[in-house]
């Protein structure tokens, strides 16, 4: 009768056999417990059975999960090691440089000490190059505030009467009718001797910090001032000192400052001592 | 918002192979079948909320886990069972409907008991959620038993109420040392026997063998 119950609750008794079992059963209540209890245990072998059959899938997911979550470790940690490597890049970077202009007069031999790249930025902060963005803007509204392209007198064009005027004078009829950009497409067409001419090169300086070019002008007022064949040596002085701290060299500009502070000859004494001031 | 950013998650990451349970039909055939991909394709799905409805319920983190095998348990059989429909919801939805039961069921005992509620989830019988519970004692009684069971009762009965080889396959692949399905069958039916009146005999809160009840088969006989 065991077999019989097994074989009667997989439904695999011949039809004469289940017949006999089903009689058995109707009149034997132990037998009908008997078979009652084997569904309960069939039906716990079969939660069993589920629970050992997903094991294998969940213990793929978890893995998964697991091995996700390793990656995602792995990718935030390449992601800092990144951020340190810039940190550290940029705090081992130089300054941005004033570039060079040595084409600007074919004519003249190299003077690398007036365009001699600034020293670095102080690298006693923690955070170079916060500071670096912070001077730079810094810099940019001190320019935006006291820049004003230099007129006087002795720069507003005497065109002559009926002739035609020369290169020169449009040049600087343009600079004065505040055309910067046309003023600066005519110094081009200067002879090459009057582009070594220093009051026509502040001019070109002027019309090159009027439009935003100070890594342009910087070079040339800096010739300028070396040279010391200009009226103009005082603007450009003070001008050279705008335009290093709009590009950032707050050290190099701090120092021309301090030179223009004190001299009492320039008209911008009181400015230079106002921004030295503020970027102190 | 957090669903939008499980899905983008889950559509970033998912298994490249898992396109064809996009078929609710192919994964209700391979949970059947207990398939290792179609179980994980399942929980992948239904993991994030899960995890998400156990947080809302203010349970232990690590609970989500069990709460997620337990769900996936009572899913599959539900299925073996035939008492899952397809067209009501998907398999990924009604697991996560039975989490949410089984969560609530854990609630039910707290005060203050916190609000749990997902979109789209529907409500579902509970039968089988019920069973399962009450049911878990029983089966750890049940594995305990196996072992007092000894061999090859334990193999023979494992074999195919657990493992669920075909008597065929059992003797295809000398699993054990009998040599035909008959014999085979005669052996697991005894052990089958021995196994309910070690069941019928053991209460299973103290899981020890209830030693006044005679001889199991008599305790079976004595029953009303």
């Amino acid at each position: 009768m065991n077999h019989d119950i097994e074989a009667y609750l997989d439904g695999a008794l011949a039809p004469d056999a289940l017949a006999a079992f089903e009689a058995e059963l109707a009149r034997n209540p132990a037998l009908r417990e008997a078979v009652a209890a084997a569904r309960r245990v069939r039906d716990d072998l079969d939660w069993l059975s589920v629970e050992r059959g997903v094991e294998a899938g969940e213990q793929a997911f978890w893995d998964r999960q697991s091995a996700r979550h390793n990656r995602m470790r792995v990718l935030a940690f390449g992601l800092v090691l990144i951020l340190l490597a810039g940190l550290v890049w940029l705090r081992q970077k130089p300054a941005p440089a004033l570039p060079p202009n040595r084409q600007l007069h074919p004519g003249q031999p190299h003077t690398p000490d007036s365009l001699a790249t600034p020293p670095p930025p102080n690298t006693s902060s923690p955070l170079p190059a916060l500071k670096q963005a912070r001077d730079n803007s810094r810099g940019n509204r001190l320019f935006a505030t006291y820049f004003k392209p230099y007129k006087d007198a002795t720069l507003e064009p005497s065109l002559r009467g009926g002739a035609a005027a020369s290169p020169e004078e449009k040049f600087q009829q343009h600079y004065w009718d505040n055309q910067y950009s046309d003023a600066l497409a005519q110094f081009d067409m200067l002879p090459a001797m009057a582009q070594t001419n220093d009051n026509l090169l502040f001019i070109k300086a002027e019309c090159l910090l009027a439009v935003g070019k100070a890594d342009e002008a910087a070079p040339i007022l800096e010739l300028i001032l070396k040279n010391d064949r200009t009226r103009y040596m005082d603007a450009a002085a003070w001008h050279l000192a705008l335009a290093r701290l709009k590009l950032g060299d707050t050290a190099q500009a701090r120092l021309q400052f301090q030179q223009i502070r004190q001299s009492a000859a320039s008209p911008w004494q009181t400015d230079a001592a106002t921004i030295l001031k503020r970027i102190e | 918002m957090r669903q939008k950013l499980n899905n983008l998650y889950r559509s970033l990451l998912a298994r490249p192979d898992s396109g064809r349970y996009e078929h609710v039909g192919e994964l209700v055939a391979g949970l059947l079948k207990m398939e290792t991909t179609a179980v994980e394709y399942v929980m992948e799905k239904a993991w994030p909320s899960v995890r998400f409805l156990v947080r809302q319920a203010q349970l232990p983190e690590n609970r989500a886990r069990d709460m997620l095998h337990d769900a996936l348990v009572i899913l599959v059989k539900k299925i073996r069972d035939n008492v899952y429909n397809p067209d009501e919801s998907a398999p990924a939805t009604y697991l996560i409907a039975i989490a949410r039961n089984l969560i609530a069921n854990q609630l039910r005992h707290k005060r203050n008991t916190p609000t749990i509620a997902l979109d789209d989830i529907p409500d579902i019988s509970d039968d089988h959620t019920q069973a399962f519970l009450e049911g878990r004692e029983r089966r750890e009684l049940l594995e305990s038993l196996l072992r007092k069971l000894g061999e090859p009762c334990a193999r023979l009965i494992r074999l195919k109420y657990i493992d669920g080889y075909r008597d065929e396959e059992i003797i295809a692949q000398n699993m054990t040392h009998y040599n035909t399905s008959m014999a085979l069958r005669t052996k697991r039916s005894k052990c089958f026997q021995k196994l309910i009146e070690l069941a019928t005999a053991t209460k299973p809160a103290d899981n020890t063998i209830n030693t006044n009840a005679g001889h199991p088969q008599d305790q079976i006989n004595e029953m009303p």
